[in-house]
């Protein structure tokens, strides 16, 4: 049993807005008015998760937490895309949010095989000695961050297919930042795996993984694959 | 512990000789060499163009996930430790089980939090040495302790060998490959049985891990004259084999 959960479109994560406000004084903290998603699946024997969303995309000043977490059973199997993109390139917007909060958590019968967590956050206690970094400072040149966790019997040739193709890179010493980095680990014994890819957008991703994720084609149909990645 | 013996510790834990050292890994400045990010980029306009800033941009980020993410383990690991070294009865087996359990869950998360396998093996390869450090450069001597000498108080005595015997079956655990021995596990045990405080401890590793930049990384890469990392020429390098306190063998 194959379950693939898409969206339409992109994730769009608003500003926060500052709520209302009292006139008398109250004790109780004012809500951070964090914007969450928060998705708990558990995926039965033989079962196969495709979860291939469009990236987040969070607007400037934008707070959002997503909690992830698969519980899966041993036999069965998940393929996890996660990912942010800077922001609105049309009005400027290039990691102008708040603060993104990304948790994803895999376990197969209630073993932790994998907790990934990513925070961006705008800092505030910068050291005076050294001049102002901000976050789009710390994440540029790339706009499009991409975590990818396969696991389980039916990512088998995936999997073989990305870690035959991450071998094969010899890194030379390059003169310029590259366009796209991506990286590989095996996870559980090689049960599974974890890609990262930072990218200068996200069609770069996109094509990419409809290049690298091929062997996923038989097992979603044609039509999704193609729906997902672009032909 | 009075503030003079906490100091010492300090400066014999801070040197750079120690396996927390840049020899063992560069934690992916060498890396971010190779991919040409030392090189200007147009998206950070206005900037002078200039290696050294952007070694010091790299530390500055690396510091700030590393510390996230390798701290709470810190503290954690070293609690737990204090917790079992500093109970009154005698050597009680199940209370150094369960120490011994704590720490392995520490231990099982941080190795599903690491998510990357150079990460993991260079995190791997500094906790044990850090184990095998404190079992050789920071134990008495068995001549000192086989009784006929009598120096520290029956406590005292008590005290050490539950230190000793949570450190031995740690070690006999990452040997057995029940558990990983992950860094910042391990840096916490080890503070916590040279008697340090907590704050102290945690303060010291984000010290010890941008020290290992400062000095032995950055130098390693002809991109930064040494000169201008503050650090002089006669640094010398020894090979990871070295990387023990001398007279410890």
């Amino acid at each position: 049993m194959s379950l693939v959960l898409l969206t339409q479109g992109s994730t769009k994560v608003f500003k926060t807005r500052v709520g209302q406000r009292r006139a008398r004084p109250t004790t109780q903290q004012e809500p951070q008015g964090d914007t969450m998603q928060c998705m708990t699946v558990n995926v039965e024997s033989k079962g196969t998760l495709f979860l291939l969303p469009d990236p987040v995309t969070c607007f400037r000043s934008a707070r959002y937490s997503q909690i992830q977490t698969f519980r899966i059973a041993t036999d069965a199997s998940v393929v996890l895309l996660d990912w942010i993109t800077s922001g609105r390139k049309s009005l400027g917007e290039d990691w102008v949010l708040s603060k993104y909060f990304s948790v994803n958590e895999l376990l197969v019968e209630g073993r932790r095989v994998a907790r990934d967590a990513m925070l961006l956050e705008e800092q505030e206690d910068n050291i005076k000695a050294l001049p102002f970094r901000s976050l789009g400072d710390r994440l540029n040149p790339y706009s499009c961050y991409a975590t990818l966790i396969l696991y389980g019997p039916r990512t088998r040739a995936t999997v073989d297919h990305l870690s035959a193709r991450f071998n094969a890179i010899t890194v030379f010493k390059h003169a310029a930042r590259p366009d796209r980095l991506w990286s590989l680990t095996l996870i559980d014994d090689g049960k599974g795996c974890v890609v990262r890819m930072a990218a200068q957008g996200s069609e770069d991703v996109r094509t990419w993984l409809g290049e690298e994720l091929r062997p996923l084609c038989e097992l979603i149909g044609q039509d999704v694959y193609w729906r997902t990645f672009g032909r | 512990m009075d503030s003079e013996d906490d100091a010492y510790i300090l400066l014999l834990l801070s040197d750079g000789n120690l396996p927390t050292g840049a020899f063992v890994a560069s934690a992916g400045l060498e890396s971010f060499v190779t991919h040409g990010f030392l090189t200007s980029q147009e998206t950070t306009k206005g900037k002078k163009n200039d290696t050294l800033n952007y070694v010091v941009d790299f530390v500055r980020d690396n510091l700030n996930s590393y510390a996230r993410t390798a701290l709470p383990f810190v503290s954690d690991a070293h609690i737990s430790a204090q917790q079992h070294i500093g109970l009154a009865a005698e050597i009680d087996d199940s209370s150094s089980t369960a120490a011994l359990q704590d720490l392995q869950d520490l231990d099982d998360l941080y190795e599903s939090m690491t998510l990357n396998h150079v990460a993991r093996r260079a995190s791997k390869t500094q906790g044990v040495a850090l184990l095998s450090l404190y079992s050789k450069g920071f134990t008495k001597p068995p001549v000192l302790r086989t009784g006929d000498i009598s120096l520290s108080s029956p406590e005292d005595e008590a005290r050490d060998s539950r230190i000793g015997a949570l450190v031995d079956k740690i070690k006999l655990a990452v040997r057995r490959e029940e558990t990983h021995g992950h860094l910042p596990i391990c840096w916490g045990v080890l503070t916590a049985a040279l008697g340090l405080s907590l704050g102290m401890n945690t303060s010291l590793y984000v010290v010890t891990a941008e020290r290992k930049f400062i000095m032995f990384v950055i130098p390693k890469f002809t991109c930064v004259d040494p000169s201008q990392s503050g650090v002089s020429s006669s640094t010398s390098f020894c090979t990871p084999a070295a990387c023990y306190p001398q007279g410890c063998e």
